[in-house]
């Protein structure tokens, strides 16, 4: 009998339950989870109408067409729901109630818990997501007509998966922030819409201009939402998908190495008095 | 009628002194909830110009003009943050919870007390950025005050104002019937981020929709539009009837859910 491989099963069984648990609450709560993702929808409704005013008064919005930017609205508001996985909130919640010792004194990783649990809603804001979109852009009656490659379609669903694990690693270090303060609701709030403007949820992020493009392009935020929509629209060569991927790994290297170096320094910190 | 009017003030003043030393508490919190106003008026700032880059206006509204759109917008998301949204938000969780019996028992209007009784002081930025917003944006579009434009538009911003606080009433006072909106707090939130743009971006179908059923439009564009364009007398006296048929309806709506109150908690 091959003792280590079950072993791995059986880790594997522990955080799996997580992840099933995960989607038995959020069922539970059907009509919420519907209403969340469509609320993410209702401000980009908005601007959808806004790109369809500028193009029908003549003008333009960079080398996009009007088609690109309906896609990339919708496409900006599924990615931002499906793989922002915002674990910080959670976190924090552990941490100020004292919750994390029942964690600590389990025989598992609570970064790898939290993980599968945040893990569980991708399927629900999947499905939630493409209905929803496929809906929108319908109502919209764009004649949508984009060229569709391979190796963007590839690339587009490789990097949106890499981002869930990069966005989870990042939340967590945000989450982390709650060791350290009592109240934590302003830096969050600072810092979702920080990283939503960054991620290029509101408009593709090549519309900057000069420096300050280029230092968002090289930061890790673009990663979640831009880049793998633009793969999707075609809009890249192959060195492209080189250099992009190496930022991948780059920044997933960098961000992990910090989500273990500050979680040592908090279970330091950590007091476990519950607020 | 003059003690009732006495005992309101009182109570308002010990929320208010409430509220204030729960803010300076935790004075960190303070200033990032400050930066985040900073932080989010610059994003749209920068939205604004990358959108409207190439061309000067749309349809009928230039750069400055959806300024002031997004400024009247955004006072009334302050205020509404600052004054009621924290107190109505409470009360859904009360009614889940059956802590709202203590409430009842008070000797006070449960309509007053649930929306005062969360003031929060750090949302006066998001007050504070809609000024600016709207000022600049007046400055920019070198629109001309008079006294009616700025009595109108504080007349439609008024009623934007009170559409604002019946919607978020009434769907914190659809927790006495069911919880399954209560996680689903956002909503409102992102409803009203469609007033941030001026309504004519629509089709005309919705932009009257956004005006005259469900009006959203009093919220930003009616506002500016008494602002730049001049006052708009038939627009005032409409939104002042929709005033007061919000305010009755929500009101009625309210009693007449008590009235169907367990108090089993949930």
């Amino acid at each position: 009998m091959n003792t280590s491989f079950d072993g791995r099963i059986c880790v594997m069984r522990k955080y799996l339950l997580f992840f099933k648990l995960s989607i038995q609450e959020y069922f539970e709560y059907r009509v919420n989870m519907l209403v969340i993702v469509l609320s993410g929808f209702v401000p980009f409704f908005a601007t959808l109408f806004l790109w369809r005013a500028i193009y029908d008064a003549g003008g333009s919005v960079g080398n996009y067409t009007l088609a690109d930017l309906a896609v990339y609205t919708v496409l900006s508001v599924s990615l931002r729901l499906i793989t922002s996985m915002e674990a910080h909130f959670s976190v924090a919640d552990d941490v100020r109630k004292g919750n994390l010792s029942n964690y600590l004194i389990k025989p598992m990783n609570y970064f790898w818990a939290r993980f599968f649990r945040r893990l569980g809603l991708i399927p629900i804001r999947i499905i939630g997501s493409l209905v929803l979109g496929a809906l929108f852009l319908l109502v919209l009656g764009e004649e949508i007509s984009i060229n569709l490659r391979v190796d963007g379609v590839i690339f587009f669903l490789l990097f949106s998966l890499l981002s869930v694990f990069l966005n989870y690693a990042l939340s967590f270090l945000y989450g982390c922030i709650a060791f350290w303060l009592k109240e934590i609701l302003g830096v969050y709030v600072s810092i979702w819409f920080t990283v939503k403007f960054l991620s290029g949820t509101f408009f593709p992020l090549d519309l900057l201009g000069g420096l300050f493009k280029n230092i968002v392009l090289a930061l890790p935020f673009q990663l979640g939402v831009y880049v793998p929509i633009i793969a999707l629209l075609g809009k890249y060569e192959m060195v492209d998908y080189l250099k992009l991927s190496g930022l991948y790994v780059f920044w997933t290297f960098v961000v992990f190495l910090l989500v273990g170096f500050v979680w040592k320094k908090a279970q330091n910190h950590y007091e476990s008095v519950g607020i | 009628m003059i003690d009732t009017v006495g005992k309101v003030f009182r109570i308002t003043k010990v929320f208010l002194g409430y509220s204030l030393q729960k803010a300076m508490a935790y004075r960190v919190n303070f200033f990032f909830l400050y930066l985040a106003v900073l932080v989010q008026s610059v994003g749209e700032v920068i939205l604004l110009n990358v959108v409207l880059n190439q061309i000067d206006s749309v349809m009928g509204w230039g750069v400055y003009e959806i300024l002031i759109v997004m400024g009247f917008a955004k006072i009334i998301e302050g205020i509404a943050w600052m004054v009621y949204r924290g107190g109505l938000m409470d009360f859904s969780e009360n009614i889940r919870t059956g802590d709202i019996d203590n409430i009842l028992l008070k000797p006070l209007d449960l309509q007053f007390l649930i929306s005062i009784e969360n003031f929060a002081f750090e949302e006066t930025s998001g007050v504070i950025a809609g000024i600016v917003f709207v000022v600049v944006g007046v400055v920019g579009s070198e629109t001309v005050l008079s006294v009616e434009n700025v009595l109108g538009a504080i007349l439609a911003l008024s009623v934007g104002m009170v559409f604002h606080y019946v919607f978020r009433l009434v769907y914190s006072t659809v927790a006495i019937f069911t919880t399954a909106l209560e996680r689903a707090t956002v909503l409102d939130v992102k409803f009203f981020e469609l007033g941030r743009y001026p309504v004519q971006i629509f089709p005309r179908i919705v932009s009257k929709f956004l005006t005259y059923v469900i009006p959203i439009a009093f919220v930003g564009t009616i506002p500016a539009e008494m602002i730049v364009w001049g006052l708009d007398l038939k627009m005032v006296i409409t939104g002042l009837v929709i005033e007061i048929v919000l305010l009755v309806g929500a009101r009625s709506f309210l009693k007449w859910a008590l009235r169907k109150y367990e108090g089993v908690g949930k």
